[in-house]
């Protein structure tokens, strides 16, 4: 029985790399095709976790569908939980896809949370990439745990970027920290 | 020779200046000078047939609006403005010119006015692309143009025309035509879409008859959804007799929807007068702009402690705008200790009426 699984699989993943080259697709058809591919990476996952990984891997690193390769992520990250730390780390550092490297920033804080927090301050603090310092708030948002609600205040007190800033305070308020009321006063009533 | 090349670069300077000056080649007037709206449009209407058959062109003509904010596409990109086009000398503080450009095709069936195309702008608007001859009419009242777009809504059955030609009444300042204009469409149009947008447009409208005719609705057997669009068109109103309907309606009206609507339009109202005297520099100000944000993530945290600290502030903060924001967010959680609170700072009796 196994055996059909893993022949379903390696189907499946067939399906998913195989790309036609040369045929321009209709907008539809390709949604589709995209769609049938993630769900049978979701099988691929139901039906044998361990031996997905390599694939999943393999789609990662080889695919050019940017959708299937955010998906192949974040499947990836969540059943390596804090194996996946490096991975994602290469991933944000080096990738050239923004998108999968906001994933991969996300995926960050949900697989690893104390390696996580080194790695979303500095890119909280990196002014040259305002897309993933907004991204990496929201992981430290995420994150809840009390240095994250720290480093939080922190920045909404001295991030030299105003909407940085603002962003930081909403995340305040959203946190449930016992300690969001006090802080968010002691702002509003901060001398000019 | 140095002076024959300086003859030259004057030469093309000025000539340059011209061209910029002087309005567009495509741009047609009227020969005859003193004539109202109507014979103009007439004089148009006939040019307009003898030159290109009916269209593509344009018959603009221009009103001078005052103070009245009006909701024109203000986003001037590159290009001529609308003003330089039409040859008019550049707006003087406290004029507040609008456009209404009729553009006619081919296909425009000109005795119903069906396929002319309505488009309002302003000043500083981007002047029309293309080649097609724009009638330019000159510039009138608004007692003139009301009774032209009057006469014109009168002869349209599209819905999308004619809501254009009741925002294009709507927007004039003149309360005295627009008013029972906006009244009787409320009451007799036979098509829903365009009795509802009326009764919204009465909320530009800050007179006692106005508001009479809202309050009117709020108290009639009519549809489900008009007493709440009342409340919206009240809540937009400027009338101090609009400020207390709506501070009666939040206190006890049987209607939920109708008191939180009603509390929503109140908290804005509040916000609107607490920001009013603030200059723009002002509102923008880094550090207010973080004590705002912070208020409003507080608002965002559950529980009576958050409310507590909202209702302080809403009472007692010594910066307005801040005042204006608490106010709101409480109205938002609709926390019971809001209304006296606003009570206190929209107080309709002191407020003086802008209009009768």
């Amino acid at each position: 029985m196994k055996m059909i699984h893993w022949l379903f699989a390696m189907t499946a993943c067939l399906f998913m790399s195989v790309s036609t080259p040369g045929v321009r697709a209709a907008d539809t058809d390709r949604e589709e095709k995209a769609g049938l591919k993630k769900e049978a990476l979701c099988a691929l996952l139901v039906m044998d976790s361990e031996k997905a990984i390599p694939l999943l891997r393999n789609i990662l690193d080889s695919t050019a569908d940017p959708k299937l390769k955010q998906t192949a992520l974040l499947f990836l990250a969540q059943k390596e939980g804090d194996k996946a730390f490096p991975m994602l780390k290469k991933i944000i550092g080096e990738s050239k896809d923004t998108e999968l490297r906001r994933m991969a920033v996300i995926a960050l804080a949900q697989t690893s949370p104390p390696k996580a927090l080194p790695e979303l301050r500095s890119l909280v603090m990196n002014p040259k990439q305002p897309k993933l310092q907004k991204t990496a708030l929201v992981a430290l948002f995420q994150l809840n745990n009390e240095e994250s609600f720290d480093f939080l205040k922190n920045v909404a007190r001295t991030h030299p970027d105003h909407d940085v800033r603002r962003q930081a305070l909403m995340f305040i308020g959203m946190s449930k920290n016992p300690g969001a009321e006090k802080f968010l006063m002691d702002v509003i009533n901060a001398k000019q | 020779m140095q002076n024959n090349r300086m003859t030259k670069t004057l030469l093309g300077l000025i000539l340059i200046l011209a061209a910029a000056i002087m309005p567009a080649a495509r741009v047609i007037r009227p020969p005859a000078k003193g004539e109202g709206l109507a014979a103009r449009w007439q004089w148009a209407r006939e040019q307009l047939r003898k030159d290109s058959g009916g269209g593509p062109a344009l018959i603009v003509y221009a009103v001078d609006m005052g103070d009245l904010e009006h909701h024109c596409n203000r986003t001037k990109k590159s290009g001529q403005t609308l003003g330089s086009c039409l040859g008019l000398m550049p707006e003087k503080k406290g004029e507040n010119r609008t456009f209404f450009l009729f553009r006619f095709s081919e296909k425009t069936n000109g005795k119903n006015m069906e396929g002319v195309r309505l488009e309002l702008a302003d000043n500083d608007s981007e002047a029309p692309a293309g080649k097609a001859p724009i009638y330019f009419l000159g510039t009138f009242s608004t007692a003139e143009s009301t009774t032209l777009l009057k006469g014109f809504f009168a002869r349209v059955k599209a819905l999308k025309p004619a809501q254009k030609l009741l925002l294009a009444m709507a927007i004039h300042p003149n309360h005295d035509a627009v008013v029972p204009f906006l009244i009787r469409v409320a009451q007799r149009d036979d098509r829903p879409k365009i009795r509802r947008k009326a009764v919204f447009w009465l909320g530009l409208h800050p007179t006692d008859r106005a508001v009479q005719f809202l309050e009117t609705i709020l108290t009639s057997k009519g549809r489900d959804d008009a007493p709440r669009q009342a409340v919206e068109s009240l809540g937009l109103n400027r009338h101090a007799r609009a400020t207390a309907v709506l501070l009666n309606l939040a206190a006890g009206d049987r209607r939920q929807a109708v008191r939180h609507d009603a509390l929503f339009w109140l908290s804005n109202k509040v916000r609107q007068k607490m920001r009013a005297g603030m200059r723009n520099t002002e509102s923008k100000d880094s550090s207010r702009s973080m004590r705002v944000c912070a208020l409003t993530a507080l608002a965002q945290i559950p529980g009576d402690s958050a409310g507590d600290k909202l209702a302080a502030l809403a009472r007692s903060s010594a910066d307005p705008h801040l005042r204006g924001e608490a106010v709101f967010w409480l109205a938002q959680r609709e926390d019971p200790r809001v209304l006296p609170i606003m009570k206190g700072i929209l107080d309709p009796e002191k407020s003086p009426s802008p209009t009768g």
